[in-house]
């Protein structure tokens, strides 16, 4: 899913599908739907990685739901990466709250230790927290610091590719990746203080 | 708070700069950042870098699936999602179309009298909710060089795109390259530009959806 730096030219072709989705092309639906087809897979891929909490049924609910939610923000698809790759923040998104959602229930529940036990993977946490939370944290902070922490952790790139990626100085990269970062630890901090009290 | 103290930063955080180094401290010094607060940084670096690889782990094997849960209605869900979205409400198709036309007409009549009676706006584009005018303004340096843009009145919701055309040949008029930009001025990518030919024309043109794109008047530019 990484997009290497010699990839402007798929992204603008992304883009412009999408505008044509939005204008109503059907042809231009039929290959988007086929490109869509990235949201079930990458959520059973997840799935398995996380335990499989979810069953067959759940998965194909929950891909409708993301579905949906990728189709009423295409909109603010702006063609900086690809259209895997910006779906996949929804299917996080959405992945992640359908599971704590569900061991929250299971905890009020009082499931036994063994049965959740059961569902972790080997050496992975059911839900991954910390993952979950830096997520959160990234669509708190938002563009355009959001972006170039992406790129930089997310897609690999350097800075200087960074800044080719998005038409800015490699300075300009630096110096928004810093200020994003200083923000991002002390939002996490907060976070971390604010359950605890 | 100096850029490049700011700069540094980033390079500290990135491992890219080590804190015992001159310039090292001297940013951690005016960013009032204790090497433990560094820690803390580069500590956040590794967990984006980790939460990285979980996806990329989880993208691969996606890959791997042929069939997974859900995919069988992809095709049917977009097409019910966009057949929901372009229809008019329910009570509005009871309505006889007759009735429809003359409600159209008369709302559409304000807007006939307004554009019948404005003054000339001598080639004025509008995009969102003002005038607006954009240029390519100057060219500095070798090799092209940094292109700067001026942009007049309120751009909010559009996207920039600079286009570089041939001048030269049987593709003159072609377009060559297309970069999306965020709004930034100046512009400059000396790597793609070397590739460029030695004369091209280039544009800045802003787009928003539903609307009809903008184009600054093209500059012609010749390498030094």
């Amino acid at each position: 899913m990484t997009d290497s730096p010699g990839t402007t030219s798929a992204r603008l072709v992304d883009l412009k599908l999408a505008r044509q989705v939005l204008n109503g092309s059907r042809v231009a639906r039929e290959q988007f739907a086929e490109r869509m087809r990235c949201i079930p897979a990458f959520l059973t891929a997840a799935n398995a990685r996380f335990g499989r909490p979810f069953g067959p049924e759940d998965l194909a609910d929950l891909s409708q739901d993301v579905l949906i939610t990728v189709w009423q923000k295409l909109e603010t698809f702006s063609g900086q990466a690809t259209l895997e790759t910006w779906t996949w923040r929804f299917c996080q998104f959405e992945f992640s709250n359908r599971a704590r959602k569900r061991f929250r229930r299971r905890a009020l529940a009082g499931p036994p230790i063994e049965e959740m036990n059961e569902l972790e993977g080997p050496g992975e946490p059911v839900a991954d927290v910390e993952y979950d939370d830096l997520e959160q944290g990234l669509q708190a902070l938002g563009p355009p610091a959001e972006e170039i922490i992406r790129l930089k952790h997310y897609d690999h790139l350097t800075f200087d590719e960074i800044a080719e990626r998005i038409g800015i100085s490699p300075n300009t990269a630096k110096t928004r990746y810093y200020r994003g970062m200083a923000w991002l630890r002390r939002h996490l901090d907060r976070e971390v203080t604010g359950e605890r009290s | 708070m100096g850029e490049q103290h700011e700069i540094d930063m980033a390079r500290l955080i990135a491992s890219e700069l080590e804190p015992d180094s001159p310039v090292g401290r001297a940013a951690l010094e005016e960013e009032g950042i204790s090497l433990s607060e560094l820690e803390q940084l580069r500590e956040l670096a590794r967990r984006l870098d980790a939460a990285g690889q979980v996806r990329d782990e989880i993208a691969d094997e996606a890959r791997t699936l042929v069939d997974p849960p859900g995919a069988d209605r992809i095709g049917a869900t977009l097409a019910g999602l966009a057949g929901a979205s372009g229809r008019a409400p329910a009570s509005m198709r009871r309505l006889p179309t007759w009735l429809l036309t003359a409600a159209a007409l008369l709302l559409l009549l304000p807007l006939a009298v307004h554009l019948a009676t404005r003054p000339d706006p001598g080639g004025e584009q509008r995009m969102g909710d003002g005038p607006v005018r954009i240029s390519a303004v100057s060219v500095e340096g070798g090799a092209y060089g940094p292109i700067e843009f001026a942009v007049e009145g309120a751009l909010t919701g559009a996207e920039l795109h600079l286009r570089v055309y041939a001048v030269d040949g049987e593709a003159s008029g072609t377009l060559l390259h297309e970069y999306l930009l965020v709004r930034e001025s100046p512009w400059s990518q000396p790597e793609a530009q070397r590739e460029w030919p030695d004369r091209v024309q280039v544009q800045l043109v802003a787009s928003m959806l539903g609307r009809e794109p903008i184009s600054s008047p093209r500059l012609s530019l010749s390498r030094r």
